[in-house]
This record gives C-alpha cells, structure tokens and sequence, in this order.
C-alpha cells in the first residue's frame, strides 16, 4: 500500500489493482477451502493430538493454583476450621463475603454461624485464601458454577463446608503446596498444636512506621 | 514550667508530670500498656522505657516525672531494642490468638506487636496458660480470658480506684498470677463495664459487644449519652442504621474515660421495631398507613377547628428542637405546654475532679425546661459531689408539671388537640391508665419511634420520629454545659428529623419559611477526646 501524507491528519492512500485471479474470487476460496480441508485431514488422522475437547464428557484438568470455588476446610474433630475472625471479608475486594460469629459454650470459642459469599460477585482474586490466619479457606479447581436464578449465586455454610481429612491435594489455590513441614511453636498457643515453618526468612526490613525521629536507625 | 527536648523537640510542660505526658506535647506518643492517665501510676509493665539523658539505665517513662532541661529520648535504637525485648519478654505466654479476639483492631498490644514483635518465637516451652479460664464471665457484663491479660493491673485499679469496689484482685504468685474476682462476689458495680475500655487486651470483653461486629466494620460518631442528665460523652458505634456499641469519648469536665454501665447498653433499648410511617385514623376507626401529606392535612384539620390545645414536650429533645417546638406550639398555636422528667438512680459519674450524680432519666430536661422558661430554679445547677448528695437535693428533683399530671390522672378532657413529642417522655406514658387518660382529648397526634409503644394504638395522626443517633442538636447536662451530638445515620424510613418534622407542621398550618431560623446553642469546649 503506498501512503502519502497530504496534510497533518490526512493520508492519501493508493490502492492496489486487484490482478484477474484475484478478480474472479473463486481461486482464493478455494485457497482457504485447502487450508480447511487440511486441517480436518490432519485432525483426522492424529485423533490423539486434538486440542480441544469435548466438554463436558472431558474435563480439563487446571493448575493447582486455580482459582475456583471456594471451600470451608474442617478439623479432625468435625468442626470448621473458620472462627469467624473476618478477616476474609476485610481483604476482599469485592466485599462479597457475609459473616456473622457465634459462641458455643462447650467446644469453640468463636465460629460462623452464617458463611455467605455472593459467587456472582466475587471475582476470584484469592485474596480471602491469602488473609486467612486458619487455613479455613482455600479455593477449588472448580470452575462449573452455572446457576439458574441470582438467588442461587449465595453460597453458604452448607455447600461451603468439607468433611474432615478432605484431600486437599486436588484444590488449587490454597495457602501451602507441596509437603507439609512442621517444626517449631512460633505463633501459636503451643498446647499439641503442630506448627508451620514460616514460609518465609524473616528477612523483611522493618517497618518503617516504627521510627518516629529521623535518624534513629 | 519545665523546658525539656523531646527527640529534639523542645518544649515547655508542666513541671512534675510524667514522660508520657510530657510526649504528648511534643506530639511523641510513648508506647505504653499500664499507664492510664486517669489511675496511679505502678509502672508495672515497661514498655514505656524512654532514654533521659544523664541517666545510666533506660528510665520507666510513666513513673519518671519530668525536670527543666530534661533531654528525652523515644525513639532511637537503644530504646527500641528495650521495646523489642520487652515486647518478647509479653508475648511469651499471650496466645496471640487475634482471629478470635475481639479486642483486635483497636488492642495496644496487637498494635505494638506489629512494631516490635518477632516473627519467630526463642521460647522453646510451653506457653502458660490458664486451662478453663478462657470464657469466664466475672460479672453480669464482663466476661475474662485470662491467657490473654498481660497483667498490667489497670483493670484492679479501676475497681479499687474510681468506683472503690475493690471487685478485682491478683491471685497467686509469680508465672500463674491470675487477675479474679474473690468468690461470691462477681464483678457487679455500676461502672464495671469500663475495665474492658481500660484493659489494654482482650482479656476483658462485654457480653453485650462480644462478636458481634469488628471494630474496624464499625463507623463511629461523636454523642453525648442520653441514659441521663450527667451528659457523658460518648462515640457511637454503628453500622448499616444500626447501632453495636457506646464507648466513652474523653471528657475530664465530665466524664473522663468513664461510662456507667446502664448507659453504655442504653442502646439496646433501640432494638426495637420502628416507627417508620406516617398513620392517620380514618372514618371507621382505623389507624392506617399514609402519607406525610395526608398526615399534616389531617392536624391542620383538627388545629384550624380547634380552640384549646395542649403538647407535652420531652426531656429528650435537643435544645434546637424544644426552641422550634416552642415557637410552634406556644408562639403560634398558642397551645398549653409541659414538661417532665423520670427520676433516675442516682448514678454516680466521676469527672477528672469529682462526682456528678445523675437523678433525671433524660438528658436534656434542663435545655428543655429552659427554652419553655419553666423550672429557672434548675438554671446554675451545679455538680453535687457524693457526701453532701443530701443537702441541695431539691436542685436536682424538677418540679413537678401541673399540666401533664393533669392531664395523665385526670384526663385530657376539654382538649382538642393534644399533641405528644415524644411518645418516650415518660416511663408512666406507657401505663394503660395514662394511656386512656390522654386518649381523653378530642384528637391526639404522637410523634413516636418506637413501633410497640401503647401509645401509638390510640393516637389520630402517628407520626415517624427518630431516636438520638439520627440527629444533630445540643444537650444541657446537669452542670449547664451545653454539648453537641452528631447524626450517625439518616432517619429511617419515611421518619425525618424531629426539627424537619415541626418545620412540616408549622408549613402546612403558616405557610413555608417561618421557621428556618434556630438560634445557635454553643457547646461548651468541645474537646477532641481520643481513648487513652
Ligand atoms: S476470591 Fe476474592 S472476590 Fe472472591 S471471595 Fe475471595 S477475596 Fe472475595
Ligand atoms: S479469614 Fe479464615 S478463619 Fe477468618 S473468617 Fe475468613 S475463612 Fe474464617
Ligand atoms: S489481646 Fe490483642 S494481641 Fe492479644 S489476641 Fe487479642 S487482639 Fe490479639
Ligand atoms: S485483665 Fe486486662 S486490664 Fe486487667 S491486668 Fe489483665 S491485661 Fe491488665
Ligand atoms: S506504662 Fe510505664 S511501666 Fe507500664
């Protein structure tokens, strides 16, 4: 294409003659058809390398840090790992996630007794998996969330909540991978509690809020 | 007045007062846990460490008063290293179990574990703890965790210091002291609710507050309690219209840090249907749902055929309102009007200097009383401190209003149209009698909140009003100090203002724009008020 500028803002632009193949049109579909029928042909003959697949007889299998539906994970003893403490509905962006804590006089201090996060607004950011201080919550490689009606879109307690020593090596996003190593009693009450390895040196540089005067530090 | 450098600041204070005091006049806040500016000093906790110049060992900030030419310093490296040991040496038997703690968000130490707490923990033992003592409640309101105290006596000294109950004690010694009550005797005095404000942990909470909201979800505006007349100074904690808690606001003239226990919770008497629109009786007999427009008609109606009528005003109206309604009700309509208050307690409070008592169950009987020019011997009423509570009593009892008495043991009889304020104005308002005492007049209008009040049965013309978060106006307490209190949400609902509300009626009856004018009610020293 040849462009000649004719003033700012204006370009004149030289179309090119059409030659007569390309007039009469009918070669280059027939062209196209080739590559199409080519495609098919090989497709054909190599069935195992198709890429696609045929949902939703196949399933393909995500990463294990996919961001899918979300589950509420329990402790040996049956109760929900959560206690409430909301701060998944504090880092969510989308402010989808409705809490509301109870008390039980015998067992647990604190816990929810209503759990409610809005799927069709959240937007999967995983940002609630990264703020939970119980590893309650973790994200799923499920990503087949069609409902029929809005109503539909709250999930609670109920759909949320996994039985105890639910596997979690199928999840995806969650706040461990890989082997679990414990050692150590930093940060937890220390009573038979196992304990995680910070994942993490304790290399961060300090915060730098704490100096109030100029040249300290 | 003392010159003193501050991380070389330099300022002028008050000779005798303490570091952290001092600090806070250069603006330098000295992390702390056992100080609190209203109880002794113990220094009990160290963390206050501050490094005074001339001194060979870091120095207790709290418990070190301050001399001309002092050089303090916060915040350098020394001191901070102190900070952090100490911090380890607190954070060795506390759970940290900030998820389920409801003090996180606005807990002293969780604030300056983020500054100066370690990642990782040197302790190789065991931590302390105090088996079956996480969930205890001492009392009807407070209820103790133990493995989260840190020990700093705050809350024993309150006890033993402001209310003088002495409920609290240490017991035991050394690694297993334990902060408790002696038994038999709970934790029950008219104040106890503060030692969850004064505890820098969560070890003590409220019953009432506990779990039901995160600190940091709450919004908050500035009010002054309506439980009585001493006026307290208060935040209100609210969310979505609707609202968790009352928490002191700092007032040394009146309240300190201080809110008694009946106040605190006087918010759950909010909990409650509301009134939400206007009702008007129709011809057969029933009071059913309207409009304002239908509603104002039907007064206007009833005040144009009229030749006596009557309102009772409220104690709980704010000055701006009872100015308004005055000029409404009597400078217009030419109405007979009264008011009356409860008798209440007496309820203690202590200011920074001493002891307001607390006899009327309202807050703003005297503004009220003022703008309608009646009770002028309440007018330079003074604080009675608690020995000579017996010999200026009748200061505080108002006198007693022929009218409404009248008018609710007598009956309303002879009076066209009666208008109620305040369908709360009296605890007697919701007796049966009173109630068709006062139906006795020819037409009755109530403007009232409260969705199951007896009183909204009877009346001709309902009105939506609002309760004392849902506007803005000034009180007068007990001392004659004129305080202000801010709206914290909309009125609900098809309810406006009470303000709006006269306004409605004196528009529809003489025309718009009489009553845009309210003169200024100024608060006395508003102070900034920040929780120590
Ligand atoms: S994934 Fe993100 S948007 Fe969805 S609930 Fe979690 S934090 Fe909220
Ligand atoms: S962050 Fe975890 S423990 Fe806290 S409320 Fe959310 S799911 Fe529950
Ligand atoms: S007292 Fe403070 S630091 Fe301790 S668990 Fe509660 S919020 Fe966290
Ligand atoms: S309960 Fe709270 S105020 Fe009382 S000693 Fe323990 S930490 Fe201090
Ligand atoms: S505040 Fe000074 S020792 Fe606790």
């Amino acid at each position: 294409m040849n462009l000649t500028r004719v003033r700012p803002g204006v370009v004149r632009v030289e179309r090119t003659p059409l030659t007569v193949l390309d007039r009469l049109y009918l070669p280059q579909v027939i062209a196209g058809m080739m590559v199409t029928i080519g495609h098919l042909l090989h497709n054909l003959f190599n069935l195992k390398k198709l890429p696609t697949i045929s949902y939703p007889e196949v399933k393909r299998v995500y990463s294990e840090r996919f961001r899918g539906r979300h589950i509420l994970t329990t402790r040996e003893d049956g109760t929900t790992r959560c206690v409430a403490c909301y701060m998944c509905s504090t880092a969510c962006p989308a402010e989808c996630i409705t809490i509301e804590a109870g008390e039980d006089e015998r067992t647990r201090e604190k816990f929810p007794v209503r759990y409610d996060i809005d799927l069709l607004r959240c937007i999967f950011c995983g940002y609630c998996v990264d703020a939970c201080p119980e590893d309650a919550i973790y994200m799923t490689r499920d990503y087949e969330m069609a409902i029929d009606t809005r109503a539909r879109s709250v999930v609670g307690l109920r759909d949320l909540v996994v039985p105890p020593n639910f596997p979690v090596g199928p999840m995806g996003w969650r706040p461990y991978y890989g082997s679990i190593e414990k050692h150590g009693t930093a940060g937890g009450t220390g009573i038979g509690q196992q304990l995680r390895s910070a994942p993490f040196e304790d290399d961060a540089p300090p915060n730098p809020d704490v100096f109030r005067g100029g040249d300290a530090q | 007045m003392a010159k003193i450098t501050i991380d070389g600041v330099e300022v002028e204070v008050q000779e005798g007062i303490n570091c952290i005091e001092a600090a806070k006049a250069a603006d330098i806040h000295v992390p702390h846990f056992c100080y609190h500016p209203s109880l002794t000093v113990v220094g009990q906790c160290r963390m206050c460490l501050v490094e005074i110049e001339g001194m060979p060992k870091l120095q207790a900030g709290c418990s070190t008063t301050v001399k001309d030419g002092m050089k303090i310093h916060v915040w350098n490296e020394k001191v901070d290293e102190a900070r952090k040991g100490q911090m380890e040496f607190l954070l060795i038997n506390h759970p940290l179990d900030c998820p389920i703690c409801d003090k996180a968000g606005e807990c002293p130490l969780q604030d300056y574990s983020f500054n100066y707490g370690s990642v990782n923990s040197r302790y190789g033992e065991f931590k302390r703890t105090y088996p079956g003592m996480d969930r205890t409640p001492i009392g009807p309101h407070v209820v103790q965790n133990m493995n989260r105290c840190i020990h700093c006596t705050r809350c024993i000294r309150f006890t033993s210091e402001i209310t003088g109950t002495s409920e609290l004690a240490f017991f035991k010694r050394g690694a297993s002291t334990e902060v408790g009550v002696f038994p038999g005797t709970p934790l029950d005095n008219w104040m106890s609710a503060c030692v969850a404000d004064v505890c820098p942990t969560g070890a003590l909470t409220t019953r009432e507050f506990r779990f039901e909201s995160r600190v940091w979800n709450l919004e908050s505006a500035d009010s002054v309690c309506n439980g009585c007349d001493v006026g307290c100074n208060i935040f209100v904690g609210f969310r979505q219209g609707q609202v968790f808690r009352y928490r002191p606001r700092v007032n040394p003239e009146v309240n300190d840090h201080w809110l008694c226990d009946f106040g605190r919770f006087s918010y759950e008497r909010y909990d409650t249907d509301r009134v939400v629109v206007p009702k008007v009786r129709t011809e057969d007999d029933y009071l059913g749902i309207s409009t304002w427009s239908e509603a104002l008609e039907a007064i206007a109606n009833a005040v144009n055929g009229a030749s006596k009528t009557a309102a009772i005003f409220s104690a709980n109206m704010t000055n701006e309102e009872a100015w308004l309604a005055k000029e409404l009700f009597v400078g217009k309509m030419g109405a007979t009007v009264g008011v009356m208050v409860d008798p209440i307690g007496p309820i203690k409070m202590k200011s920074r200097t001493e002891w307001l008592l607390g006899t009327q169950a309202a807050p703003n009987y005297r503004g009220v009383a003022a703008a309608l020019g009646v009770g002028s011997r309440e007018s330079g009423v003074g604080a009675v401190s608690a020995q000579d509570s017996g010999s200026n009593s009748d200061t505080r009892h108002p006198t007693p209003d022929t009218l409404l008495d009248n008018l609710m043991t007598n009956g309303a009889e002879g009076i066209d149209v009666l208008f109620i304020t305040d369908a709360m104005f009296s605890e007697r308002a919701s007796d049966p009698a009173v109630v068709a005492n006062l139906r006795k007049a020819k037409f009755l209008v109530v403007m009232s909140w409260d969705a199951n009040h007896p009183l909204n049965d009877v009346a001709d013309v309902l009105l939506p009003s609002t309760i004392h978060v849902e506007k803005e106006g000034t009180f007068t307490n007990l001392q004659g100090r004129v305080q202000r209190i801010h709206q914290a949400y909309p009125p609900k609902g098809q309810a406006v203002t009470d303000i709006e509300l006269y306004r409605r009626i004196g528009a529809v009856l003489y025309g718009n724009a009489q009553f845009d004018h309210i003169p200024e009610f100024e608060p006395a020293g508003e102070t900034a008020g920040a929780q120590a």
